[in-house]
């Protein structure tokens, strides 16, 4: 029910952008900068470049409002905009340009690299499955880090990926098979049913 | 779902339903497992191992600070503005600097009024005026006081008036009442050394630079919202049509319908400041009217009442709010009156020769004093001598 109105207002809120209403386009810009830009971050530790390119894919859409047409979908047309600007960027710089565009690494980064991760329970996990995930294709990557961090549809990721429907649902099932599998189960049920008694 | 015991290679990690309860829970969502766990009180272990790897899978992930959203909100303006002139970005920063226009408020207006009726709230006598400190203070309506050590405080107003502070501090709640006649009035006192950010009850945003402080209702009033500030401070006006904002300093109160501004109203300096970022302006003093945009500087003289407006960059105005310091060929005294503020320190440049010294760049005002007159000295021909409390400049002689 949520998604059926988000999709009415995507197009309501598209058509008064397109119709020249800027605080519809400011709207956009602000519900979408945060996860564009963590998506973004998946292809590059350059901030700036990530940056650089949200700046020109929001310019883009000012430039050629009139001409864009429609969407319903707001969001997956920004995803799409960004990694294709993103990816245009890395190929111009020396280390990927001879790398084809789907093998340039999807990072997924579990951790942020200046947090210090206190709990050694969890230090543990998020040992296990970065390593996990070491093991994973990037499309893999991916398509788990756009079914579960941004919240997209199989319908969304397969349009993004360019990949049919039930190719990403198998992209996404084996991956998180492949991660759950390397879970450290007995520790984790252990641990937490400590946790439990320690503070109840 | 009902046939996992008989799969079990179909986990619940596959099952949109869970993953949906895991990362954004309804209370439908949260009465279908209960009763589920209820159901198969065998499944917990599975439960609890799965809800924690899709915890896991979702990396903590760094976002994009305010200010960063609004400078690449301000570029995105800027480059629609300017395409046709084709500006040359030199560099990432410059750029980021040159301007901030936006153009989608162009119906919001703000206005300066000199008037000489200014205080119509008593806020000295609503608000005792304290005595400076070396801690930030705030001090809340029943006149207790609470007092922050550290550098920033960060507080923010539910729209019921109910505050919390980021170092974690409990502060007692205050109990409003709608319909009071009285405004609930909290003060945040500001030394030099520190600053703080609030965020109103409204959704205003002020940030307060050092030796500032605000006086404002812990919740407004249904047809007006009304704060006091002394010093300088940056406000991001939440929009509301039907509510007024006006900002009330020692001689001058200016109207705002919701844009984004810095003021510097210091005691001691001669002129007050107004600096535009966002939206349109319309300026009255005494029977003049002019119109102020984004990027420009109304100063107002308080001795001969005379307003001034000039074109700004207005990263300089506005940029101590993340930590920087921004100059653009300016004066080194005005650049050191800032930093004696903004480091509770004396800086003295008594040397004539540095009245037509300018300095252009960034400082990280995030690092110490003395880490900031170092980069002074290495640009400009000039050494510095600490005693106590007291820097004074000198002329390096070749």
């Amino acid at each position: 029910m949520g998604e059926n109105n988000q999709i009415i207002s995507d197009t309501l809120l598209w058509n008064k952008f397109i119709h020249g209403d800027e605080d519809a386009f400011r709207l956009i810009y602000k519900s979408h900068v945060q996860t564009l830009f963590k998506y973004g971050c998946n292809f590059t530790h350059d901030e700036a470049l990530i940056k650089d390119c949200i700046q020109d894919i929001f310019v883009d859409l000012m430039k050629y409002r009139l001409t864009i047409g429609s969407t319903n979908n707001i969001r997956l047309y920004l995803f799409k905009s960004l990694k294709r600007k993103i990816i245009r960027s890395l190929h111009k710089s020396e280390i990927y340009r001879h790398l084809e565009s789907d093998k340039i690494p999807f990072q997924y980064a579990l951790s942020n690299e200046d947090e210090i991760i206190e709990d050694e329970n969890t230090r543990n996990r998020t040992r296990h499955l970065e390593l996990a995930m070491s093991t994973l294709s990037p499309r893999q990557k991916e398509a788990i880090y756009l079914k579960y961090v941004s919240n997209l549809s199989y319908e969304e990721i397969s349009s993004l990926m360019k990949m049919n429907y039930q190719s990403a649902r198998n992209l996404i099932f084996r991956g998180l098979e492949k991660l759950r599998e390397s879970f450290p189960k007995e520790i984790v049920l252990l641990l937490s049913l400590l946790r439990k008694v320690k503070n109840p | 779902m009902k046939d996992s015991q008989e799969k079990p290679s179909t986990d619940f990690i596959h099952q949109s339903e869970f993953v949906e309860w895991v990362l954004r829970p309804t209370d439908e969502l949260n009465q279908y497992w209960e009763n589920y766990i209820a159901e198969k009180p065998l499944e917990i272990g599975r439960i609890k191992l799965a809800k924690q790897l899709i915890i896991d899978i979702v990396p903590k992930e760094k976002p994009l600070d305010e200010v960063e959203v609004n400078i690449l909100w301000s570029k995105i303006n800027e480059s629609v503005k300017f395409r046709e002139r084709k500006i040359i970005s030199i560099r990432r920063w410059s750029v980021a600097a040159s301007i901030l226009l936006v153009i989608g408020l162009s119906g919001w207006f703000l206005s300066v009024h000199k008037s000489t009726d200014i205080n119509e709230i008593n806020y000295h006598s609503v608000v005792g005026k304290p005595k400076p400190g070396k801690d930030i203070m705030l001090i809340l309506a029943d006149q207790s006081k609470e007092t922050f050590s550290t550098k920033e405080v960060d507080l923010k107003y539910s729209k019921d008036g109910l505050l919390t502070t980021n170092s974690g501090k409990q502060v007692q709640k205050e109990s409003v009442e709608q319909n009071s006649t009285i405004e609930k009035m909290n003060q945040l006192v500001v030394p030099f050394g520190k600053k703080s950010k609030i965020e109103l009850a409204d959704g205003t945003k002020l940030w307060l630079n050092s030796g500032s402080r605000a006086i404002y209702p812990v919740v407004f009033k249904k047809d007006k919202r009304e704060i006091f500030i002394e010093g300088e401070g940056m406000l991001e006006v939440a929009h509301d049509a039907s509510r007024p904002f006006y900002v009330v300093t020692d001689q001058m109160k200016i109207r705002v319908l919701g844009t984004k501004f810095d003021l510097s109203a210091y005691k001691e300096d001669a002129t007050i400041s107004v600096v535009l970022v966002e939206g349109s302006v319309e300026a009255t003093s005494g029977n003049e009217k002019m119109i102020l945009k984004p990027n420009q500087l109304l100063s107002y003289h308080k001795s001969t009442h005379e307003p001034t407006i000039s074109h700004v960059n207005v990263m300089e105005y506005v940029s101590w709010i993340d930590g920087w310091m921004l100059c653009e060929k300016e004066k080194l005294t005005s650049i050191c009156t800032k930093l004696s503020r903004y480091y509770d320190v004396r800086i003295d440049v008594f040397d004539p020769k540095f009245n037509d010294m300018t300095l252009t760049g960034k400082l990280d005002l995030k690092s110490n004093c003395e880490d900031v007159l170092k980069v002074i000295c290495s640009t400009a021909p000039i050494n510095y001598t600490i005693s106590e409390n007291q820097i004074t400049l000198i002329i390096r002689e070749k």
